[in-house]
């Protein structure tokens, strides 16, 4: 049974059982077995943070000329040395926004690395060219009909994985592009069709004997919609949940425990994505824990920090294998603008959490805020191409020899030592 | 079907001399495909069928007839229809405006100053103890807005027109409910989008640059000489004009081809720093437009390789700005290929989109440069031929099957939370690029299992907001093979397969009661036959 592979198994054994009536007759041992061989793997987590993120804000320099040139550039968007909204200290030079508490903890806890001037080295200040370019897994304008996730599991052959990408959101991302095996999950309680209660089962059934005569692109959909269904309504494998735990309210949180709920499903998941929206900070966007860039900074800290929690202490064999990564598409103008807001701009900032970080330090080279380091005098340069570090987790933790067809036309040239 | 309209199908139902490989020997399974084989291409439809897909949000019975009406032989009919489609003033269409009537609606009728007196200013002076009501006050010009687009494109007669409006509300994306935006939004929808949706298309880009619902969302409002804010300047350039196909990032606008001549290819950074100048103090005051002559920053700019002159007469830089956007050939490609996306195919041909984009920029200064430029979509070849090229959105599936159906509806909250997550709101995409009009992004599995819920929604009879007339059969018991032979015709662009039709019939048993008949129409319209355009 090690050796199934998910389209045996859903064509044979799957299909053969609900001809007969029913998946819930797939005994809970079946499903244990079809995913041992995924057990392993590891899992990434990937989280972007759409709109282009402040990196300045969320860290900040702290002190000599840098801090100079950012109190000079920043009279109101700009996070103190001392008082309640203080920074939070990584090192000398830089520090966390004061909302991000809990990131500072982990940390300390060394399990979260950050990456400065991390970005797309293209010379575009579009959200929308930015995004399709880095969920494309390019620095060029590129027509792909794959996203990056889409080749990486095509070159990690996860056949034999029932659900192996997750999105945490009703619409599929670009960076799964053309992967049909991808599913997207907003609420996994919705688990029916919704229609009269006692003929549910039956209408199901119907469904997809229909979706399986014809072969059109729309039939192919309907299919994997139909057994990602029946995948999720017959794994039960209940999530064991930590009832000391509450998850804060956000949105990103919601999107967090919904995907801790898959994790602990075992569905053979290596890759989840989830978006989280609300950077594009053009006006007011605060200086401290209560503005909005705060709120943001707060949710997304918060929102983390209670996913690893949560999956630290109901599954430690799961939390040995997940690794986190946060990043936006570009970071923001280094001089605010009239509406105390911040213009598009382009090195940001990069996390990297969790299984086979090497946690607790400021990695790469923070390129600094002189004029004649910044890019196009305006912006936080991009001394780390984001595809370096992706092609590090790619190479250490999901063991992955090449990343030449993942990141065409990119080699990896400084290894960060972000991942042991 | 096309030699006779639906209603009169309805009628002799019984009559009905189907194909009905319904016998339990003719349920024999194809083998399971595997899915790396090439995607099977959608059986043809006629150019009846094509039509009503593609320029109308689906056929019903109403429609259907007048089609036929319109003449013996195809091709005139298709054409006769364009052009009536393309004339909604000269389109009769009392019964939605009758709907609209019915929903007491407020807001849709109120000029600006009113709407934002009722909906911001005096929310703002409202007593603590009615806070409540804050919110709900606040969106309510918006919400009434959704609903009247719902019932529009669900009755109206005038289908292209409500075409047209989901296409520019697309493509002049607005996120409506925050701030005081709600406010302002349905100035936007009737005066900005629903005036200009065939007009020209300068014009149009004016109407969207000055309303307060952009000003705000893109942030115009606050754009001041000295340190301009560029949010909508950009999206200008890349979303709503040129597009991003014509940007050339952040290189030395010297270095573009053509700048010398005043004509370069495309567009950098350095314009947009430079329209946004040009558009410093074109902001708000109470809801309306206003130019601030205080903010405007006077200085010579340079604009797409044209030299902007210092001290320019009141909002001439803007009006500059505008002037050559509209007039720009790649402006034209842009527009053209969107369009050609909507009506025609996902990737449409290049020389479509050339031969559009033509169209477009040789009327650029007639009054009704877009009402052409659609003609030339509809009337070509390659949308004749172009069958099995889209794939429903959620909003267009919906409203087809409510048009089908000739369900008695009301866009209730209920309803449009459900809706919502199939991926698809109106007016609800957050971004400005809008809501994507390729198939890829809304068949996702959480998106189709979406769809096929909001099916089971509108035709599980225990939602008051929809009534099917057609399904209220009472306790009796129905021969399902008449029933369900009428509702594929009414439902489906083509045929079942014998095969897909005795599944049904399995489903729904020869004799059948109403929620077995209500579940399996359900399933007729979750099929992938009934999801394509």
């Amino acid at each position: 049974m090690k050796e199934i592979r998910r389209e045996q198994f859903l064509t044979d054994s799957a299909r053969a059982l609900l001809a007969l009536g029913g998946f819930g007759l797939l005994s809970n041992g079946i499903f244990q077995l079809a995913f041992a061989a995924q057990e392993s793997e590891p899992i990434l987590l990937h989280i972007f943070l759409r709109g282009g993120c402040d990196g300045l804000s969320f860290v900040a320099p702290l002190s000599g000329e840098n801090r100079r040139i950012y109190e000079a550039e920043r009279p109101t968007v700009r996070l103190e040395l001392s008082g309640d909204n203080a920074l939070l200290p990584l090192n000398d030079s830089l520090g966390f926004h004061p909302a991000a508490k809990a990131l500072l903890g982990l940390y300390k806890a060394k399990k979260l690395s950050v990456v400065h001037g991390f970005g797309l080295t293209a010379n575009t200040r579009s959200h929308f060219d930015a995004q399709n370019m880095m969920d494309l897994g390019f620095a060029e304008k590129k027509i792909s009909s794959t996203g990056w996730i889409t080749r990486f599991l095509q070159q990690k052959n996860t056949a034999s994985a029932l659900l192996p990408a997750i999105a945490s959101s009703s619409l599929l991302p670009s960076s799964l592009l053309g992967f049909e095996r991808a599913i997207s999950v907003a609420d996994i309680r919705r688990l029916d069709l919704g229609g009269r209660k006692n003929l549910d089962k039956e209408q199901t059934d119907t469904l997809a004997a229909l979706y399986d005569l014809g072969n059109s692109w729309i039939h192919q959909h309907g299919r994997e919609a139909l057994s990602s269904l029946r995948i999720l309504q017959s794994s039960s494998s209940k999530p064991i949940q930590n009832s000391k735990l509450a998850y804060p309210k956000s949105d990103i949180a919601n999107r967090l425990a919904t995907l801790s709920n898959l994790l602990k499903m075992d569905l053979g998941l290596s890759m989840a994505t989830v978006d989280m929206g609300g950077w594009d900070t053009h006006k007011y966007q605060g200086a401290g824990k209560d503005g909005s860039f705060g709120r943001q900074v707060q949710q997304l800290s918060e929102g983390i920090d209670a996913f690893l929690q949560d999956i630290e202490s109901t599954r430690p064999d799961i939390s040995k294998r997940l690794t986190v990564l946060v990043y936006s598409e570009f970071g923001r103008r280094l001089r605010e603008n009239a509406n105390r807001g911040t213009d598009h701009g382009h090195g940001g900032i990069c996390f990297a959490l969790g299984a086979g970080v090497n946690g607790g330090k400021v990695a790469g080279k923070w390129p600094g805020l002189q004029p004649e380091h910044l890019y196009e005098r305006a912006d936080v340069a991009v001394t780390t191409d984001y595809r370096e570090i992706l092609s590090e987790y790619l190479g250490k933790q999901a063991k992955i020899k090449s990343t030449e067809k993942i990141f065409p036309g990119f080699k990896p040239l400084n290894e960060l030592h972000l991942f042991s | 079907m096309q030699n006779q309209g639906r209603r009169d199908f309805l009628k002799t139902v019984a009559l009905t001399p189907l194909a009905l490989g319904a016998t339990k020997s003719a349920f024999a399974e194809k083998p399971s495909k595997k899915k790396d084989e090439i995607a099977e291409p959608a059986p043809s439809v006629s150019l009846d069928t094509l039509a009503f897909s593609r320029i109308s949000f689906g056929p019903n019975s109403v429609s259907e007839d007048q089609y036929h009406d319109l003449g013996k032989s195809p091709e005139k009919r298709f054409e006769k229809y364009v052009e009536l489609q393309l004339h909604p003033e000269a389109i009769a269409d009392d019964a939605c405006l009758l709907r609209i009537v019915a929903l007491n609606l407020k807001t849709l009728s109120q000029d600006s100053k009113s709407l934002w007196k009722a909906h911001v200013s005096d929310v703002e002076a409202l007593k603590p103890e009615m806070k409540k009501e804050e919110n709900k006050l606040r969106q309510q010009p918006a919400q009434e807005v959704e609903q009247a687009a719902w019932v529009r494109a669900i009755y109206s007669e005038r289908q292209l027109n409500e075409r047209m409006a989901y296409f520019w509300h697309n493509h002049f994306n607005v996120y409506p409910w925050d701030g005081k935006i709600p406010a302002t939004f349905v100035q936007f929808d009737r005066d900005v989008i629903r005036r200009h949706l065939f007009g020209n298309f300068r014009e149009f880009i004016e109407a969207v640059t000055k309303s307060p619902a952009m000003l705000q969302y893109l942030d115009n409002f606050t754009n001041q000489s000295g340190n301009p804010n560029e949010n909508y300047a950009r999206e200008l350039f890349e979303l709503h004009t040129l597009g991003a196909e014509n940007y050339l990032g952040t290189m030395d606008r010297k270095n573009v081809s053509g700048f010398a001549q005043g004509h370069p290819i495309g567009y950098v950074d350095g314009d947009v720093y430079e329209a946004a100048r040009c558009l410093t103090g074109w902001r708000m005051t109470n809801g309306e437009f206003e130019y601030f002559e205080g903010w405007h920053d006077r200085f010579q700019k340079i604009v797409l390789g044209n030299a902007i002159k210092e001290y320019q007469p009141e909002m001439k830089d803007g009006h500059d700005v505008l002037d050559l956007l509209a007039n720009h050939p790649g402006t034209a490609r842009f527009i053209a290929r969107k369009l050609c996306r909507h009506f025609v195919a996902d990737q449409p041909q290049d020389s479509l989109v050339e031969k559009v984009a033509k169209v477009f920029h040789e009327s650029r200064k007639e009054k009704d440069q877009i009402r052409r430029t659609v003609r030339a979509v509809l009337l070509s070849e390659e949308f004749k031929q172009s069958w099995g090229q889209k794939v429903k959105r959620p909003f267009e599936h919906t409203v087809s099957i409510l048009r089908a159906s000739e369900a008695e509806f009301t866009p209730t909250d209920a309803f449009i939370r459900n809706h919502e997550r199939t991926g698809e709101r109106l007016f609800s995409w957050r971004t400005p690029d809008g809501p994507p009009d390729q198939k890829e992004k809304w068949l996702g599995a959480n998106a189709l299992l979406e769809r096929w819920r909001i099916t089971n929604f509108i035709f599980s009879g225990q939602h008051p907001e929809i009534r099917i007339p057609a399904l209220e059969i009472g306790k009796e018991k129905i021969n399902s093979l008449v029933h369900l032979a009428a509702w594929e015709k009414r439902l489906l662009a083509f045929p079942l397969s014998a095969t897909a039709r005795g599944k049904i019939l399995e489903f729904s048993g020869v004799a059948s009661d109403e929620a077995r008949l209500r579940m399996s129409v359900a399933l007729l319209s979750m099929s992938a036959e009934a999801q394509w355009r």
